[in-house]
């Protein structure tokens, strides 16, 4: 199999990755978050397991035009998007009010905002004890509910499967600290009779080439802040190449999905003036410029820079602070 | 019927199964439906990565990686700092850069320079690729208004359709003639 497909086909390569590593803690503080990351073997319901296999496959085979909305206690306001799927070619979204552009997302993502793709499935699997819960109706049709149970028991998330179509119509995301909820679901589904994307949409631009197991590892071995996994069960994914001798590190718990950009020298806080200043815990205001504190940003995604063991980490995830908290706890800042 | 196989789909896809365990996963496969759907599904997505490969990891990338100094931030960061914001400011008076997007270019490429030598280099991260970068693997959709993450291709020309008009037969699917099953 080639590099790029190790890398991709995300649950498989972690044994690789971790083969080769040789993880040191101690000097290395993120090293020790491999233990928590650890993923549980969870029994899986047979049923619940094909519904979602269907619905990745759906996602990939059927064309579609939809609007979904998102709604979360990071957002003031539920967040409406129009998105079109052709297959082959991606999945479009933009603002349903046409605030900006549409841009095309590739179908071989890790994740996509709401039909589960078939790499974050793996590590939805590898991490969640999946079962069919009951029935329920999305659009005012019938549809199946799977739950994603973790080691305690204590549900974390919840499918809606459309009968007719397959897709995921909707999915639930629970906070299993705070118990808050994060919700995406379709409020109109039409299929379209032509395959052309509805209007001027820009791609996506791709990840950089893809580093192997044997790379993460070297890079590892030589102080390089690469973690085997993150609190809160995110395992590792893919690394790759990135803007500015960067490496993206992808990690995942098939919920949610982590990007790590590691850069070696010293944060310029001074020339990021647009970002606000938290004290090392996301949401919490500091004092800018100050080593030990980590720069934050919304948007265009949430984003938080920090400096690390000599390090520049960037992490950008829409998983919930309290995760965002826990991973910065697990890189932790430099002090003063 | 034996236990469907959950995730050593993948494993059976990848032909890391051997011998009795093998054999179990292919006697099952043959009697179940979802198992071999499951099996299918693997194999051609694995067969779409094979055949979509990029250039494989680079190893010159890894090796100016392995260059950066490894010096702990401590070891002599303001004077690190200083010689980098000089050669920063060189760069943009020489450019005549006016804009954010040039100057953050610019200190992209003074950051990617000081790589080559021996102090600790000065870092601004590029979020406006990194974020793009994050989309592209994680499929979220950026809901923050900016258009930075389009910028990585700002002809905005590709996957355009033939037209911006192009109409749609709207078949409802709560309509019995909708979306079937694929």
């Amino acid at each position: 199999m080639s590099r790029v497909a190790v890398a991709l086909i995300g649950a498989a390569s972690l044994v690789a990755v971790s083969a080769c590593a040789a993880p040191t803690v101690g000097s290395r503080p993120w090293a020790a978050a491999t233990v928590l990351a650890a993923p549980v073997d969870l029994p899986d319901d047979p049923a619940a397991l094909t519904l979602l296999t269907r619905a990745a496959r759906s996602a990939l085979t059927a064309s579609y035009d939809a609007v979904i909305v998102s709604t979360s206690p990071d957002s003031p306001a539920p967040v409406r998007l129009a998105i079109a799927h052709r297959p082959g070619i991606g999945t479009s979204s933009a603002p349903e009010d046409g605030s900006r552009p549409a841009q095309l997302t590739p179908d071989d993502a890790v994740g996509t905002a709401l039909p589960v793709s078939l790499r974050l499935l793996d590590v939805l699997v590898a991490h969640f004890g999946l079962a069919l819960a009951g029935q329920g109706e999305v659009l005012s049709r019938p549809a199946d509910v799977v739950e994603a149970t973790d080691a305690r028991g204590v549900v974390e998330a919840r499918f809606w499967l459309d009968r007719t179509s397959g897709l995921m119509v909707k999915r639930e995301l629970i906070d299993p600290t705070t118990g808050a909820t994060r919700a995406t679901e379709f409020v109109s589904l039409t299929v379209p009779a032509k395959s052309e994307i509805r209007a001027a949409t820009t791609q996506v631009p791709a990840a950089g080439p893809a580093l192997d197991g044997v790379a993460v590892a070297r890079l590892r071995s030589e102080g390089w802040i690469c973690p085997e996994g993150l609190p809160g069960g995110l395992s590792f994914v893919s690394a790759d190449e990135a803007d500015s001798g960067a490496v993206h590190l992808v990690y995942s718990d098939g919920l949610d999905v982590v990007s790590l950009f590691v850069q070696k020298g010293h944060l310029d806080t001074k020339a990021m003036p647009g970002l606000q200043s938290v004290s090392g815990q996301a949401g919490q205001a500091g004092q800018a410029g100050q080593a030990g504190q980590v720069l934050h940003t919304d948007t265009p995604v949430p984003t938080w820079v920090w400096q690390s063991s000599g390090s520049v980490v960037t992490l950008m995830t829409e998983a919930p602070r309290t995760t965002v908290e826990r991973i910065i706890s697990a890189v932790p800042p430099d002090s003063a | 019927m034996t236990a469907c196989l959950g995730r050593r789909v993948a494993e059976l896809a990848d032909g890391r199964l051997v011998g009795s365990e093998l054999e179990r996963a292919l006697a099952h496969v043959s009697v179940c439906a979802s198992c071999r759907d499951a099996l299918e599904i693997q194999r051609s997505m694995k067969a779409r990565l094979r055949g979509s490969n990029g250039p494989g990891p680079s190893d010159t990338f890894i090796a100016r990686l392995s260059k950066v100094p490894d010096s702990p931030v401590r070891t002599d960061p303001s004077v690190a700092f200083a010689k980098s914001r000089a050669r920063h400011r060189r760069r943009i008076a020489v450019a005549g850069a006016s804009t954010m997007v040039v100057a953050l270019a610019l200190v992209g490429g003074a950051s990617t320079l000081a790589q080559t030598a021996t102090s600790v280099p000065v870092v601004v991260p590029n979020l406006a690729a990194f974020s793009a970068e994050h989309v592209s693997v994680s499929g979220s959709l950026p809901e923050g208004g900016s258009a930075r993450a389009h910028d990585a291709d700002p002809t905005g020309t590709r996957f355009q359709s033939a037209g911006a008009s192009v109409s749609y037969d709207q078949t409802d699917l709560r309509s019995p003639e909708g979306l079937q099953p694929p």
